[in-house]
């Protein structure tokens, strides 16, 4: 049941990609991008993650796509019909092929490091999924996280340098 | 986060609340060269600590560490970022720069570089170098209504958007197949032989290209020139030196010490730098404008380094900490006599420009020429001595191909560093600029012109430190 399942969601999410490189209209093509998203948030899901999920909806499947609808709108790109590129899908689709075989390839033909971390799935149904992660992130790797608020504020520094007008 | 580790980042930490401070005092004092000169205390003072304050602990929370090479890297980035923010005093004067935003970011991207160049695991690595770089996206395009410096700025995002993805990739790639994100344990890691190799390695693949944009080696150099020429003059300089130097010296350690390991990855590195000394050799030669072509000459100079990282061991490393100080000092140079040289009207950057300058600069013009024949590698000039280092490294360790490479390339370097030199000294006069620097920069410049001379006489200071530095 659950394989069969994954497989109707896979076919969804490798349709309505294809249909975002496709589609000759860029609103479809970001709606088709929507759908990706949120195929894989259930596969994230069937991981046993629902954190991950629940962010892959939120960030990407919410706010980056509004950001890209919003940035289609503003630019007025909605109008404009992408001109046909058969053989660009044809030439991408080949390479993608490819890359998914060595892909499988490199996968099967090792095992896993062997060197399991610390969080075990039993940890994680004690604990939570969403504790651990705000542990690991506010405990363990609360430098980078400091490191990563600077740099978000070098970069609204930057995005107020380079829109103002002359000092 | 312990007392110990904040105490042992205190450089660092110095750098980043400097820069808000810098960025709070500028909303209320609008004096650019106050806040330039503020900058340029405060990267002393963090260099001040990192050489001198001994911290309590080498290893900062498995992410950075504090040793010895680390802080000498901090030393020298700091020194760089606060030389560059007293040279563009000037400057940002002539081209109405916010003074507080642009010491903020350049101390901002002190802070990446040190972060760069102290990291021991892959994420304060990409943490560093992601600080480092959005940093300089800002201060390239910084200058406004220039269509050039927004070229730039819009080339340097592009390319270094597409090397974050090679990074973020190959880190995955790398941590798939080893387990681990520590730096000298991925390397080692790879050497187990076990069925996940070929993925490892298909990550240290990205991870060059990734670095190869950064320092652009050869196939991924197509940016430098553009962004270079765009740019405004100063940052330039810092891009050409600093920016390098910590990814270099980020990379170091990892091919010194990992061995065995990543021993597949040393005929690509091979192939790179010989690419990287003949193509950039010849692509300098027809340069009319001196900004590119100290874009091409930068190039080349990542070339012979990469010699000393093929090399490894302790000679290759001290020759590459040896050649990376004389070489950012001459380069450092060559662009702030170009910073000098801007007025109202913009940079002079075309050899036709610079004709006849000698004769209205003679001290400016004299100090450049030291510069450039430094880079060539003229014998009483420190650069001579470091690439005599660089390539005896490569001899005793067996790469003399590379070596005898690295000796033509720089015979043939000749050409182009001496055309502007000749330029200079041309009987007639074709500039107006009749600009006259401030005394801040000319003593500057003159206190870098004056360590190379003394340096190619006298080296052995700066060899004992770097040897006490890599034992």
């Amino acid at each position: 049941m659950e394989i069969l399942f994954f497989y109707l969601v896979a076919g969804v999410a490798i349709v309505s990609a294809f249909f975002v490189v496709k589609c000759r209209n860029p609103i479809n093509s970001a709606l088709n991008l929507v759908t990706t998203f949120i195929c894989l948030a259930v596969f994230y899901v069937m991981l046993e993650s629902p954190f991950m999920a629940a962010i892959q909806i939120i960030v990407y499947a919410g706010a980056i796509m509004v950001l890209i609808i919003f940035v289609i709108m503003l630019l007025n790109f909605g109008q404009t019909i992408k001109g046909r590129y058969t053989h660009g899908i044809a030439a991408g689709g080949l390479v993608s092929v490819l890359l998914m075989l060595v892909a499988t390839q490199l996968v099967r033909s090792g095992d896993a490091t062997g060197t399991g971390g610390p969080v075990t799935s039993a940890m994680i149904a004690e604990v939570g999924h969403t504790e651990l992660i705000g542990r690991a992130l506010f405990l363990d790797f609360v430098l980078p996280f400091e490191i990563a608020g600077v740099l978000l504020l070098i970069a609204i520094v930057g995005a107020l340098i380079i829109a103002k007008q002359k000092v | 986060m312990n007392q110990e580790s904040l105490q042992s980042l205190l450089p660092q930490i110095l750098l980043a609340l400097g820069s808000t401070a810098i960025l709070l005092g500028g909303a209320w004092v609008r004096n650019r060269r106050l806040w330039l000169l503020v900058g340029a205390l405060v990267a002393i003072v963090a260099a001040l600590v990192a050489a001198f304050v001994e911290p309590p602990q080498i290893d900062i929370l498995g992410m950075y560490s504090a040793s010895a090479y680390a802080r000498f890297c901090t030393v020298l980035w700091s020194l760089t970022v606060a030389a560059t923010l007293v040279i563009s005093c000037r400057y940002v004067d002539i081209f109405r720069f916010g003074g507080g935003e642009y010491a903020s970011l350049m101390l901002f991207a002190a802070a990446g570089m040190s972060l760069l160049s102290a990291a021991t695991s892959f994420v304060g690595l990409f943490l560093g170098l992601e600080v480092l770089t959005l940093a300089l996206y800002i201060l390239i395009a910084f200058r406004h209504g220039d269509t050039r410096g927004a070229e730039a700025g819009m080339k340097y995002l592009v390319f270094g958007a597409v090397a974050t993805a090679f990074l973020a990739f190959a880190i995955a790639l790398i941590y798939t197949a080893t387990g681990t994100f520590n730096l000298q344990a991925a390397a080692v890691g790879l050497q187990a032989g076990d069925g996940l190799r070929p993925l490892g390695l298909a990550g240290w693949a990205l991870l060059l290209v990734a670095v190869g944009f950064k320092i652009s080696l050869v196939p991924f150099h197509l940016w430098t020139p553009d962004v270079y020429q765009g740019a405004p003059a100063p940052v330039s300089g810092l891009l050409a030196t600093a920016a390098k130097g910590a990814v270099l010296a980020a990379f170091l350690p990892l091919l010194v010490m990992s061995g065995e390991g990543i021993a597949d990855i040393k005929a690509i590195l091979w192939l790179l730098a010989i690419a990287t000394m003949l193509v950039g050799t010849f692509a300098a030669l027809p340069q009319t404008n001196i900004k590119r072509m100290l874009a091409y000459s930068s190039v080349v100079h990542m070339g012979y380094l990469m010699i000393a990282l093929i090399v490894a061991g302790a000679d290759g490393s001290r020759a590459l900490l040896f050649y990376l100080v004389v070489y950012s000092l001459a380069t450092f140079g060559a662009f702030g006599i170009i910073t000098t040289f801007a007025d109202e009207n913009g940079e002079i950057q075309d050899y036709d420009d610079l004709r006849g300058l000698a004769a209205l600069h003679p001290r400016r013009s004299a100090l450049l020429a030291v510069f450039l024949l430094s880079l060539t590698g003229i014998p009483p000039l420190a650069g001579f001595f470091a690439k005599f280092g660089l390539f005896q490294a490569a001899f005793r360790g067996g790469y003399a191909e590379l070596a005898v490479i690295g000796v033509i390339a720089s015979v043939i370097s000749v050409y182009y560093y001496v055309r502007p030199v000749i330029a200079l000294y041309a009987p007639e006069s074709a500039s107006v600029c009749r600009d006259v620097a401030a005394r801040s920069e000319t003593l500057l410049l003159v206190g870098c012109a004056a360590v190379i001379v003394i340096l190619g006489v006298y080296p052995t200071p700066l060899l004992s430190l770097v040897a006490l530095i890599i034992p």
